[in-house]
């Protein structure tokens, strides 16, 4: 993903079908692993991608972390402004398991449960380095943290839902 | 679990929306896209029009403007107490008050000012408006007592070494030239309306040798101050040293008829108006 300009409707087109899983992937486990969330906060990612291309700079970062950071963003804001319903921890408690949603196995879902138990910043990095498979450098470009801050972190809370894990 | 396993099990974990959301997704930005340059277009298309607008109305704003401000000075200048435009002239007025910081200067407008007060009471008694007449004649008052208090300032500065005594000559001599022929104005003004009758004519009378002792005692006195403080003699033309000399009995005759005019003013006191300055 190294489109360098965003001016027309096919460039937005492009960009969404190159990145729109990722970004997907990264709001459902954001927010409350709820489908309709979800969605509707993907497209409102890509809407603001249109909206905002004049400030992307190609100079200050690649596109794909600068979607990223408007997804981020957005959570962030839907975050403050739902806060009860986007309660992560309320995930437990839900009536429409995770696996229903995204056809994972049990496994998955085990590890995914005690992901919630993390705070806020840890399951983000989780969700970058090792469900989105973004790079270390691409991970503290979003989060803006320097590389080396962001590798440590990453492998604390890495350590840290390991033996949530295996409690 | 161990380390390796769980990077697996997170790495398998792949979250994927529906086919069916991706398609009506890229049709919603399609659409999207469309309408905003739509807008856009609609909008700069607005905007260039308004811009237009704005720059047609701008000038014809402008060309209004420069009549209208032209008319508007013209109109009010010629404007007498009363009339419609007269706060403008008081206004402009006030204005060129505020963006003179110099007191020479200051003092000078004031006379210049009054000068038009004069010009004013005279057109109005012509033209027989005996209310207009009033007011102007109140104004002069007003316009007596702002010079006094600007020669008061000159006096000060003077008496501080701000400004010299050749400076503030100047202006003396400026004030003594004009105070001699507007009570030439006031004396000419009077003896018409002692012509006429009426009780507005009666009043008016009476106002007018109010404003004349005003300046007799009040301009005329600050300009003996000056002269006494100073030892500067101003000069007086022949001609206007006539026109004094005239200025000065027509009064006394004036404050005569005024005495018949008013008999409770009779006991002597108050005929005193030239002969407290009439050495001058």
């Amino acid at each position: 993903m190294n489109k360098a300009k965003l001016e027309s409707q096919k460039d937005l087109e492009d960009i969404f079908t190159a990145l729109n899983r990722q970004i997907y992937s990264y709001v459902f486990l954001r927010t409350g692993y709820s489908k309709e969330i979800a969605e509707d906060l993907t497209q409102e990612v890509f809407l603001r991608v249109w909206e905002k291309r004049k400030g992307f700079n190609s100079k200050r970062g690649n596109i794909k972390t600068w979607v990223y950071r408007i997804a981020r963003n957005l959570v962030i804001d839907e975050y403050r402004k739902k806060k009860d319903i986007l309660n992560l921890n309320n995930y437990e408690g839900e009536g429409r398991g995770i696996e229903e949603e995204t056809m994972i196995n049990e496994m998955q879902s085990y590890v995914l449960k005690k992901l919630t138990k993390l705070t806020d910043s840890e399951q983000e990095l989780i969700s970058l380095y090792y469900i989105e498979e973004l790079e270390v450098k691409e991970v503290a470009e979003i989060v803006n943290k320097s590389y080396d801050a962001t590798k440590m972190a990453i492998n604390r809370a890495l350590h840290k839902l390991k033996d949530l894990c295996n409690e | 679990m161990n380390e390796k396993e769980l990077i697996e099990q997170l790495h398998s974990i792949k979250v994927k929306p529906d086919e069916e959301w991706e398609k009506r997704t890229i049709r919603l930005l399609g659409i999207t896209v469309k309408t905003q340059q739509g807008a856009n277009k609609k909008l700069r298309s607005y905007y260039i029009n308004l811009a237009y607008k704005n720059i047609m109305g701008a000038i014809i704003t402008l060309i209004v403007a420069v009549l209208l401000a032209g008319g508007t000075a013209v109109a009010s200048d010629a404007a007498r107490p009363g009339d419609l435009f007269y706060p403008v002239d008081t206004f402009m007025e006030q204005v060129q008050r505020s963006f003179t910081s110099d007191p020479q200067a200051l003092a000078d407008l004031e006379i210049n000012i009054m000068q038009e007060r004069v010009r004013e009471m005279e057109q109005l008694q012509t033209e027989n408006n005996m209310g207009g007449l009033e007011n102007a004649l109140g104004e002069m008052n007003a316009q007596a007592e702002r010079i006094q208090e600007r020669v008061e300032a000159l006096n000060q500065l003077r008496e501080e070494n701000k400004i010299q005594t050749q400076d503030q000559q100047q202006i003396m001599q400026k004030l003594q030239d004009q105070l001699q022929a507007h009570l030439e104005v006031m004396n000419q003004v009077q003896n018409q309306l002692q012509e006429k009758s009426g009780e507005d004519t009666e009043k008016a009378q009476q106002q007018l040798q109010q404003v004349q002792t005003s300046f007799q005692q009040g301009l005329q006195e600050s300009i003996n101050q000056f002269q006494n403080e100073t030892g500067v003699q101003l000069e007086f033309n022949n001609e206007e040293q006539q026109q004094n000399q005239g200025t000065e009995d027509q009064i006394q005759n004036q404050n005569q008829n005024q005495n018949q005019v008013n008999p409770t003013d009779s006991n002597g006191n108050s005929n005193g108006t030239s002969n407290q300055n009439g050495g001058n």
